[in-house]
């Protein structure tokens, strides 16, 4: 297996803070979460789809959006996943999700634009307790 | 039935250490398993236990002589049929206000003039019923240089295609208010990509304006003004020469307000055309450019910007814009090529014309190279640029080769963060049924 080139005793902090916070970590760690074939983010620039512009959400569910009817991917415009999809997300370049408050609309850029919705959407995610304790781990770590 | 375990299975250790992810990169299909995984595909495909649903749908066991190499190129092959709409990268002005020390064009003094106007009008509508979609990228030299035929031909597309999406690729140093403002007014565009290649100095020493001036405070200006409105993708250019700079670009983007608002990327610096001088001595590896990415995702996700690690997504059709049916680069004087790294080329080694379309079709079997045949990534990547597949005869592999695995490893923790905190998760930590639909 390869290996990983995030440092080592980063994740441990991270997984030993998760540990004492959330007390329901193994259940959550076993959780199958499979995504279904034909999910995915795509990395590619402008044109390198075949639904031209489209993106998925999250990176779960929906290969693909209304804007391109013939989409061979399966479409499933509905299907985005909350447990990925940030309120702040669009689902599949430019619609938004149609459960969430999704402002403001955010396309997915090539590859990476997930971080800047997730984070716009995710302040109170930010001041939650878990991340307050892993950021501050983490933090005083890179202080010592 | 007998069954065999997929070619294109991926496995990597959560990051606890204690579970196993198992990506299949046909399907797309993730699954974590609180075991080991590939021992049970194992077990399974060797007939010592009953094969999982899990492992069935999400294409981890096939059927025993099914061709999975031969399912993927018919996959690549609906290209040719499934294809619908057009997308376009637009060259508006082959010249450029900066001088950047990689670049791969020489920056000929071309702009669209009214006859190219007119010309990509008719190409367009010819070519595009109303239903469907029509993508543009302005591109360059600098395609804000241009501004006139960018609103001339966004009135035009508005017209003719019922779907239309722009992104624009500049280097912000003509993003003013001014253009912010036409922008976010159209209301369709999904990008705008602006490189920064590191604080001031690093910046300035790699992207200098022509005239060898500081573009560095201009363009950062620029960003947090245009980030306020409209979708910034910020790609710093990475080589040798500022690879160390990355921490510094994120401090500096974090101190100035930007970082939170942008979504923040490397590009792998490459001597994509004999005009990038002794670019190709500083370039780095794959698997050099593939730690970088990593480095930067972890630095962000420390930083509260987490989700950056989704699933990669397998290929379906064209793999990109220059074998794509559909898809075009259009260039000043109406010419026509496949490749972005040709739309300063001189007209004279065009692959067609605005009048009677591209002369001819490009032969290109991502499928051809040898190395790419037995490797359990092709499904992402399609043996990757073909552009320098072609020039070194050999698959341009994708850092996805070295870095897929700790990109699922970020995407699980990720998950199960988002589970944690949400207020959604139950007393067992699972999410209660009726909350999944979106």
């Amino acid at each position: 297996m390869a290996k990983t080139r995030i440092p080592a005793d980063e994740l441990k902090c991270v997984y030993e803070t998760l540990v004492e916070m959330a007390p329901k970590l193994e259940s959550l760690l076993a959780h199958p979460l499979m995504s279904s074939p034909g999910g995915g983010d795509d990395e590619g620039g402008p044109g390198y789809e075949i639904c031209p512009g489209t993106q998925v959400c999250g990176g779960a569910f929906a290969p693909c959006d209304t804007r391109s009817a013939e989409c061979p991917t399966q479409h499933q415009p509905s299907s985005c996943n909350p447990e990925v999809c940030h309120p702040a997300q669009t689902c599949s370049g430019g619609h938004a999700c149609p459960n969430h408050s999704c402002a403001p609309t955010f396309a997915c850029a090539p590859g990476f634009a997930h971080g800047r919705a997730a984070e716009s959407a995710g302040e109170s995610q930010g001041r939650h307790p878990i991340w307050r304790a892993i950021s501050e781990k983490l933090d005083g770590r890179s202080l010592q | 039935m007998t069954l065999a375990a997929s070619r294109f299975n991926v496995a990597a250790e959560t990051f606890d250490g204690h579970h196993m992810l198992l990506f299949n990169t046909f399907t797309g299909a993730l699954q974590v398993c609180g075991e080991d995984g590939e021992a049970a595909i194992r077990a399974t495909v060797a007939g010592r236990r009953a094969p999982e649903s899990w492992m069935v749908e999400g294409g981890f066991v096939v059927e025993d002589g099914f061709d999975e190499r031969a399912a993927l190129r018919r996959r690549y092959a609906i290209k040719e049929t499934q294809t619908s709409g057009l997308s376009l990268t637009i060259a508006t002005s082959t010249d450029c206000n900066l001088a950047c020390v990689y670049c791969f064009q020489d920056h000929p003094k071309r702009r669209l003039d009214e006859a190219d106007i007119k010309g990509i009008v008719a190409f367009v509508a010819a070519r595009l019923r109303p239903d469907e979609p029509l993508q543009v990228t302005w591109y360059g030299g600098e395609p804000l240089l241009n501004m006139a035929a960018i609103r001339r031909l966004n009135g035009a597309f508005a017209k003719i295609a019922g779907r239309y999406r722009q992104a624009i690729i500049t280097n912000g140093v003509l993003l003013k208010a001014a253009q912010v403002e036409y922008f976010a007014e159209q209301g369709n565009v999904d990008y705008v990509q602006i490189t920064l290649d590191g604080p001031k100095d690093a910046h300035d020493q790699r992207r200098p304006m022509a005239r060898g001036a500081s573009s560095f405070e201009l363009i950062v200006d620029h960003v947090a003004r245009a980030a306020a409105k409209l979708p910034i993708t910020l790609r710093m250019n990475v080589d040798r020469r500022n690879a160390a700079q990355i921490d510094a670009l994120v401090d500096l983007l974090d101190r100035r307000g930007v970082l939170r608002n942008v979504s923040l990327y490397l590009g792998h610096v490459r001597a994509f055309t004999e005009l990038c001088g002794d670019t190709q001595s500083h370039v780095l590896s794959k698997e050099e450019f593939a730690d970088l990415e990593i480095h930067l995702m972890w630095t962000l996700w420390k930083r509260g910007i987490r989700n950056l690690a989704s699933l990669p997504r397998p290929r379906f059709g064209s793999n990109c814009i220059a074998d794509n049916p559909k898809g075009a680069v259009i260039a000043p004087r109406g010419v026509l090529f496949d490749c972005w790294n040709e739309a300063a080329s001189p007209p004279s080694a065009a692959n067609g014309d605005l009048s009677s379309g591209k002369s001819r079709q490009t032969q290109y079997d991502p499928f051809a190279f040898r190395d790419c045949a037995d490797c359990a990534i092709q499904p992402l990547c399609l043996a990757g640029c073909s552009w320098e597949a072609r020039k070194a005869g050999a698959g341009d592999c994708t850092t996805l080769r070295y870095n897929l695995q700790d990109r699922l490893r970020v995407h699980h923790l990720d998950r199960v963060l988002n589970e944690a905190m949400s207020p959604r998760t139950d007393e067992v930590g699972r999410v209660p049924p009726d909350a999944t639909p979106c």
